[in-house]
């Protein structure tokens, strides 16, 4: 015996929801390109998937009513225990990581050299109301796109050094330090955005990724691993009003997306949209306290 | 900071679920929005659940158990009829007949009706809201193998109203060109 297990209408649900072993995965490609009757049921639910999710794609970017909102923001109190799995009576802090402000501050050098253009006031994009909520999804989408854009190569090297920013331009970007995550900061990438450039950070979980951010020139990815998790994508806003969360469901993968300090955040990746939000929630945190850390943290 | 922003994160989330749980529409719904309101009321009143992924999956479970209870109570039924949207809250033989063309999102609406509230439940937590077979699993407090069970069954009941195809007019045409 093998151990050989058949394909099961368990396996098929599971392949078309992603929700699947590597291995039983490649046991059902192999099973449907045999099967063209359980191809076609595969390919019928996944149509179905798809037309669910495309009818209410809109509900999520429809502005929150005064009334859902009031319960959060009156009721939600700092001090509570609610939703942290903390017991202090503060909000947290950003963690305290042996060298992690000097890595945030390292990091914002390279991209100050980088990422220059960003956050220079030449933005001349008028948003109105109406447009906004469509830019910032279209903003999301294009941070998921990131994700298949970026592909270290010696070959990318000297375009990516060309289109570097005089350092005179520069102007720091707030980057954070997701190591409390177990992610690394794996490489950067600096892409077309909607009317500027847009900055993309990739990151791995530690053990996979190595710190490869070339000190010149994001194009150079050195031993950085492509085996990259999230991307969290940064692009100048025209307005200063943040925004709270909004996420969305692409058949690439999730993306939550937010505006904060005069920026465009979006944290895309093929991860669940329940580990996708708490990373969400601490690069905002992470951004919120950068700068106003207290003494004892530095 | 953290316990508004997890709130405010999961709030247009369990509005698009409340919607299609309620009406199967995406259309704006005010008792949609009356049951994510009080889910979060409860959710407050609950206290802490640890983690941002446990209180969505909190969520979501309060939310499914809360308008099993307005249909069981006819409370839901009562608010949605007068809305005159909801069609579950009275049931598929209340679905209206249209001499429009179906359009795909009614068939959808009609095809979500047609099947059973558990086995729609675990479709809707399956496909639109992305989660896993085990999120699912602790939401509705079932085995993974029943998660399936109900999400196959829900898949037959679309593949039965033959939702992918493109849509074809049911009523005849009565024009004819005349030379």
């Amino acid at each position: 015996m093998n151990g050989f297990r058949p394909v099961t209408d368990e396996d098929l649900h599971g392949f078309v929801d992603g929700d699947i072993e590597p291995r039983r995965r490649m046991a059902v490609q192999a099973f449907l390109a045999t099967s063209p009757a359980d191809e076609a049921r595969v390919e019928t639910w996944r149509r179905q998937n798809e037309m669910i999710r495309a009818a209410f794609a809109r509900v999520e970017t429809e502005p929150v009513p005064l009334s859902l909102t009031a319960v959060a923001n009156q009721r939600a109190d700092p001090a509570t225990k609610l939703f942290c799995g903390r017991t202090q009576a503060n909000p947290p802090a950003p963690p305290r990581q042996r060298g992690g402000p000097y890595i945030i501050a390292f990091i914002s050098g390279v991209l100050a050299a980088l990422c220059g253009v960003l956050l220079v006031g030449h933005a001349s994009v008028n948003e109105s109301p109406g447009i906004t909520a469509a830019s910032d999804f279209d903003f999301a989408g294009r941070a998921l796109g990131a994700l298949d854009l970026i592909a270290p190569s010696a070959a990318n090297a000297p375009a990516a050094e060309a289109r570097a920013p005089s350092v005179r331009e520069a102007q720091a970007l707030i980057l954070p330090n997701l190591m409390a995550e177990g992610l690394t900061l794996a490489g950067v990438r600096i892409l077309p955005g909607a009317s500027d450039k847009m900055a993309c950070l990739l990151y791995a979980k530690a053990p996979e990724a190595a710190l490869g951010v070339a000190a010149v020139g994001a194009a150079s990815l050195g031993a950085a691993s492509l085996g990259a998790h999230v991307a969290l994508c940064v692009e100048k806003a025209a307005s200063s009003d943040d925004r709270n969360f909004r996420s969305a469901i692409m058949p690439s993968g999730n993306v939550v997306y937010w505006r904060q300090k005069q920026a465009k955040y979006a944290l895309a990746g093929p991860l669940n949209m329940v580990e996708l939000q708490p990373l969400a929630i601490r690069v905002r945190a992470e951004v919120e306290g950068f700068g106003a850390a207290s003494p004892d943290q530095r | 900071m953290h316990a508004r922003d997890g709130l405010n994160l999961w709030t247009p989330r369990l509005r698009r679920y409340a919607r299609a749980l309620v009406s199967g529409s995406p259309a704006p719904s005010e008792s949609a929005d009356d049951l994510v309101h009080r889910t979060l009321l409860r959710s407050l009143e609950a206290g802490s659940f640890g983690s941002n992924s446990d209180l969505g999956l909190h969520l979501y479970a309060l939310l499914t158990q809360l308008h099993r209870e307005a249909l069981q109570t006819g409370v839901l039924g009562a608010h949605a009829a007068l809305e005159g949207e909801s069609r579950y809250a009275r049931g598929p033989a209340a679905l209206e007949k249209k001499f429009s063309l179906p359009s795909h999102r009614d068939e959808l609406t009609a095809a979500l009706a047609s099947m059973k509230l558990e086995d729609r439940e675990a479709l809707l937590l399956v496909t639109l809201e992305g989660l896993s077979y085990a999120q699912v699993s602790r939401i509705l407090r079932i085995s993974r193998a029943v998660v399936i069970i109900r999400l196959a069954r829900a898949r037959l009941a679309l593949s039965q109203a033959d939702l992918t195809q493109p849509t074809k007019p049911r009523r005849p045409s009565y024009l004819r060109l005349v030379k």
